[in-house]
Formats: C-alpha cells, sequence, structure tokens
C-alpha cells in the first residue's frame, strides 16, 4: 500500500509502494504545493518511474520560483534508482 | 336372551373386533422390532376372537404335518401363517371361546386375517433385517475404504518449488477396498518410494496390503537398501499371510543429491522412465513376488537419474483396464500416454494416464484395483519457475507484485535483484498496457531462476509484433532540471538495472524478457 500524509514538521512522509498504480493521489498532494519541502522516504519501500515523474514535475514546477524539494533518509534501493536516473543530480538528498 | 338382545350383543361384539383390528394394523405400520409386533398381535388377537389365550408358533423348519388350512373345532382356532409365496412361516392359534361355547364361523375369518397380518409382519421384518445388515455391511466398508485410503499418504505432495523432486500418487480400488498400494517418504537426502499389489482384492487383499504398506515403511526408514527392504518384508509376509497370498512390489530410493537410483523388484511390473521425449521400461531382475518363499534374496540394480527424468510406477490394473470389447488397455497405450504428455510433471503424467484409462473403459465397470505413482527428478539445483497471467488492467500491478514476492520468497535471491525484476516487471507490464493498445486480453509474467540466471518474461498474447524498447526515446541523465522528462524513463531504469533484454515475436505472442545474473548461494 501507498501512503502520502504530512508529518509534524510540516514535511511530507512516503510510505510504502509508490507505483503506477498509485501516482494519481500523489500528484495531487506534489502540484498542490506552493513552497519546498522536506520529502521523509523513510518509510518509502519502492518507487518506479510513475513515481520518479511525479518527483520530476514538482520539482520542475517549485524550481521555477527557486524552490526545491528536499529527499531524506533515501534507503539504498531507491537511492540506486534516483543513481541511474541521473535523479540525484536534479534532488537533493539528505 | 330375546333375540334383539343378541343382535345388538353381536353389533357391539365386532366393533370391540373392529376396534382391535384397527389396532394391530397401527401396531403393523409403525412397529418394525418382530418381537414387539408379535405381542402386540398375541394381545390383540384374543380380543379380536374374544379367546381365553392365543400364541404364534413360527417354525424354524416346516413340520411334515404342518397345517396348511384353517381348523376349528370349536375350543381351538388355529390359522396357518402362509407368506406371499406360500412358504408355511408357522401357525397362529387362540384357544376357550370366552363369551360362547365354540369359536363361529365370523371367528374363522377374523383368524384368517389374522393369520395374513402375521405372516405380512414376519417377512416385512425379515426384509428390514436384511436391508439393515446390508447397510451396516456398507458403511463398514465405506469406514474400511477410509481407513485404508488414510494409511497412505496423500497423493498429491506440496513441495517447496525448488524441492529437487516432485511426486504424485494415485489410487482407486475396484471394490470399497482393495489390496493395490503405494507409499513413499523422503528426508533432505533421499526419497523412498514404493508401490505394491496383493494378489485378489476386497478386504482380505485389503488387510494384507495394510500389513504390508506398514512393513514396506518401517524397514525404508531403517535402511536404504531397497533389496534388504524387500527381503525383510517377504519373511514377514510369509510368516504371517494365508499361503495362497503373495504381494507384487517394486521399491526404490533416489539419492537427491546426484539422482543416483537404487531399486528391487519383487515380481512387479517395471516403472516406465520417461526422459525428455523417450520413455523406456527401466530394466530390472524381476524377483518373486513378496511372501512366496520363506526367504528370498532380491537384488539391488541402479540407474542415475538425469535432470528432468520422471518415473512411472504402476499396477496391473492401468494396462489391464479394458473396454466393452474386452480389449486390454495394455503398456503399448500406457507407454504411449506418457510419451504424448506435455509438460511430464507427475501429476500431468498421473491424470493424464488416469483420464486416458477411463476414455478406454468408457464407462466399462473397473475390473482390478488402479495404482500409480510418479517422480520427476530436477536435480539438485532445480530451476525456480513461477508464471501467472493478468488482465490489462493497471489494478492487476498489486498481483503482479505478488507474484514477484512469491518468487523471490522460494529463492534465495538478494534484495537488490528483487527491487530491479519487481521495477522492471512494473515497468514493461504498464508500457505494454499504455503503449501497445493492439495487443490481446492477457498479458503473462514467467520468473524463472536457473543456477544464478534470473529470466523475467513478459508475454503479451494475441499481439501483433511490439518491442517495447523500439521507440523508447533516448534518456540523457545528465541533461538539467528543465530539460528532463520522464518519457523513456522506465525503460531506461529497466536497462540500467537489468544485465540484458531479449525481444521475440512468436504464434501472434510477443515476448520481452530481461535476465540478470544474480550472486550465487
Amino acid at each position: 500500500m501507498f501512503d502520502i500524509r504530512e508529518g509534524t514538521n510540516k514535511e511530507l512522509i512516503l510510505a510504502g509502494r509508490f507505483d503506477a498504480s498509485q501516482v494519481e493521489r500523489a500528484r495531487g498532494v506534489f502540484l498542490s504545493l506552493s513552497e519546498g519541502k522536506i520529502v521523509d522516504f523513510a518509510q518509502l519501500d519502492y518507487i518506479s518511474s510513475a513515481g520518479l515523474g511525479v518527483l520530476l514535475a514538482a520539482q520542475k514546477r517549485l524550481s521555477q520560483r527557486g524552490q526545491s524539494l528536499k529527499l531524506i533518509n533515501v534507503n539504498h534501493h531507491i537511492r540506486d534508482v534516483f543513481r541511474f536516473s541521473g535523479f540525484d543530480q536534479i534532488f537533493e538528498i539528505a | 336372551m330375546s333375540s334383539p338382545a343378541v343382535q345388538r350383543d353381536t353389533s357391539a361384539r365386532s366393533d370391540v373386533a373392529l376396534y382391535a383390528l384397527l389396532e394391530l394394523s397401527k401396531a403393523l405400520s409403525s412397529e418394525f422390532d418382530l418381537d414387539k409386533l408379535l405381542a402386540v398381535i398375541v394381545e390383540k388377537a384374543s380380543a379380536v376372537v374374544e379367546a381365553e389365550s392365543t400364541r404364534i408358533v413360527l417354525y424354524d423348519e416346516v413340520p411334515s404335518d404342518a397345517d396348511v388350512k384353517l381348523s376349528n373345532t370349536g375350543t381351538v382356532l388355529r390359522a396357518p401363517v402362509i407368506d406371499s409365496h406360500g412358504k408355511i412361516l408357522g401357525i397362529i392359534e387362540s384357544v376357550n371361546k370366552t363369551t360362547q361355547s365354540s369359536f363361529d364361523a365370523h371367528d374363522e375369518s377374523l383368524m384368517h386375517a389374522l393369520a395374513t397380518h402375521v405372516a405380512v409382519a414376519i417377512e416385512r421384518a425379515r426384509m428390514t433385517e436384511v436391508h439393515l445388515d446390508n447397510q451396516r455391511y456398507e458403511q463398514s466398508l465405506r469406514l474400511a475404504s477410509e481407513i485404508q485410503m488414510r494409511m497412505l499418504p496423500s497423493g498429491t505432495v506440496s513441495l517447496p518449488v525448488n524441492a529437487p523432486f516432485a511426486i504424485h500418487a494415485f489410487i482407486r480400488p475396484a471394490k470399497q477396498v482393495g489390496g493395490d498400494l503405494y507409499d513413499f517418504s523422503w528426508n533432505d537426502e533421499r526419497l523412498f518410494f514404493c508401490v505394491g499389489d496383493v494378489t485378489g482384492k476386497g478386504i482380505g487383499a485389503a488387510l494384507v496390503m495394510a500389513m504390508t504398506k506398514t512393513l514396506l515403511r518401517a524397514h525404508a526408514a531403517f535402511q536404504d537398501d531397497p533389496a534388504q527392504v524387500l527381503s525383510a518384508v517377504n519373511t514377514r509376509l510369509y510368516e504371517e499371510t494365508d499361503p495362497a497370498m503373495f504381494v507384487t512390489a517394486f521399491c526404490g530410493f533416489l539419492d537427491l543429491r546426484d539422482g543416483r537410483l537404487r531399486y528391487s523388484n519383487a515380481g512387479h511390473e517395471p516403472p516406465l522412465l520417461r526422459s525428455g521425449r523417450a520413455v523406456d521400461r527401466l530394466q530390472s531382475k524381476a524377483g518373486l513376488p513378496l511372501g512366496v518363499l520363506r526367504s528370498f534374496v532380491y537384488v539391488v540394480e541402479e540407474k542415475v537419474l538425469q535432470p528432468g527424468d520422471s518415473l512411472l510406477l504402476y499396477t496391473d490394473g492401468v494396462t489391464d483396464a479394458s473396454n466393452r470389447a474386452e480389449e486390454l488397455f495394455t503398456s503399448t497405450r500406457l507407454r504411449e500416454v506418457v510419451e504424448h504428455c506435455a509438460n511430464a510433471e507427475p501429476s500431468s503424467i498421473v491424470s493424464d494416464v488416469a483420464a486416458s484409462v477411463d476414455r478406454f473403459a468408457d464407462g466399462t465397470a473397473q475390473a482390478d484395483d488402479i495404482a500409480m505413482l510418479c517422480v520427476k527428478y530436477y536435480g539438485a539445483e532445480r530451476p525456480v519457475e513461477m508464471a501467472e497471467t493478468f488482465r490489462r488492467d493497471i489494478a492487476e500491478l498489486e498481483d503482479v507484485f505478488d507474484l514477484v514476492g512469491r518468487f523471490f520468497a522460494a529463492t534465495d535471491v538478494d534484495d537488490a535483484t528483487r527491487y530491479a525484476v519487481e521495477l522492471a516487471a512494473e515497468e514493461i507490464f504498464t508500457n505494454l498496457l499504455r503503449h501497445n493498445p493492439s495487443g490481446g486480453d492477457q498479458i503473462e509474467i514467467r520468473l524463472r531462476l536457473e543456477d544464478d540466471d534470473l529470466a523475467l518474461s513478459v508475454t503479451d498474447f494475441n499481439a501483433p509484433p511490439f518491442d517495447v524498447q523500439a521507440d523508447a526515446p533516448e534518456v540523457d541523465v545528465d541533461r538539467p532540471l528543465e530539460e528532463r522528462t520522464p518519457g523513456g524513463l522506465g525503460l531506461f531504469l529497466v536497462k540500467s538495472m537489468m544485465d540484458r533484454v531479449a525481444y521475440q515475436h512468436e504464434n501472434g505472442n510477443s515476448t520481452v524478457t530481461l535476465y540478470k545474473k544474480v550472486p550465487s548461494a
């Protein structure tokens, strides 16, 4: 299952599996962002190109306002996906 | 007494008689216990004919001077009880009229009716008893059949997907209980299996079958020499069963580490060995059946099974199954079925043979017990393979992941590979949904691990050629953010994370296969 919610410090928490059948809900949340966010990946097990597409669209939109998403607690499998796709160059991963 | 008084008396009397007869009829329809019923008849009969006493005598053997007709001495009124076949069952006899000096013609006709009631009651009670006996017999046979079947391990065996062998067995007695048997047991190193056939059918054979099965299992647990197992069982059977009883049996120990099969045969049909597409009898020297001589030396023979080889053990109920024209199924037909079985899995071979025998018999009653046991040896390094078909719907994605999850649960492959395979399965599946609108209704995903080679195949059935990679846009991962697009990203990731991609279009089906070497355990 996939879940997206706001944490106690206004960060976005992603949990579960961010796959092609789950992107619509996530897209709504990311497109409504008006400022940069910390996105906590600690509980995220899986992401595919569908999820990356949502993050990319959000990052592009925010960057036009000089804002960005910052990713934290990214597990090493997902970190590999970011690296293979070059997304490690367009997201700050802490 | 005046005549009108007599008139009234007579009419009152027939009321009592009719009432008693009615009571009798009720008892006849509600009472099935013969002794109780006869007691009721005796009691009511005295009321009906107004007698001091009545008795019923039933003959075990009909005396030569038995009454065949009703007799009336005035004080003794006696009628024979004759059943529907005209057989004399006994007599019913009332003595001493209580209301007048002698029994009259009216009493005679009442007595005749009573005798008929008695005959009907006895006949019905006897039929009920026979019926109940039959029912009890049927029930004990059913119970015996259940007990017998429960002695055998279930013919359908679920093993881990990477177990070095598969096994499937089938048994169908001709009667409720039978003399065929199979058994198997295994540990990490070896598999023991056997099939046997006791002479004769029915309960006697079933008891010897139970004994043989127990002996084989017990001896196989303590040693792994098939000839010694047979020799030991032979002596016990010789000592403890009827001299006319004997058992043919075949047993073997398969070394699960290297495929070495050691087997021994006591007068049984040699098994069929299917290796590739070739089917042959497993060569064996048939020793004497078990239980013929007190001591007999059986020989051990050996054959190394190749990974993929299947062995089918069977009893002659298979080859001797006959059809209406009284032709036999024969070992030739059996061999053909085994040859043509599509995938040589034990469950398929056994069900194919059973179905083929039934088609051949075409409703002809099964004359002999049928038993089969099929073992397939995969080799110590059994490829793990799983496949499932999915609807062309994004909602199926959860089930796609479930399949991948089960596949990895059955293997020791590392998590990084699992992630790559999950991602590849999703990306190819969703790509087909989005970009191959002319694809078929069903998409199959197949996973296979052989040695250290993992293959993921995604097949679009009844689809025109469509290579997911062909039109994928190039991805330059070094472009700055504003120039990045999500197009082609999925396939790009798949190619980065898997080692190799192959595409083929065959028989109208379009298949993409992705390979990855996995670190060997």
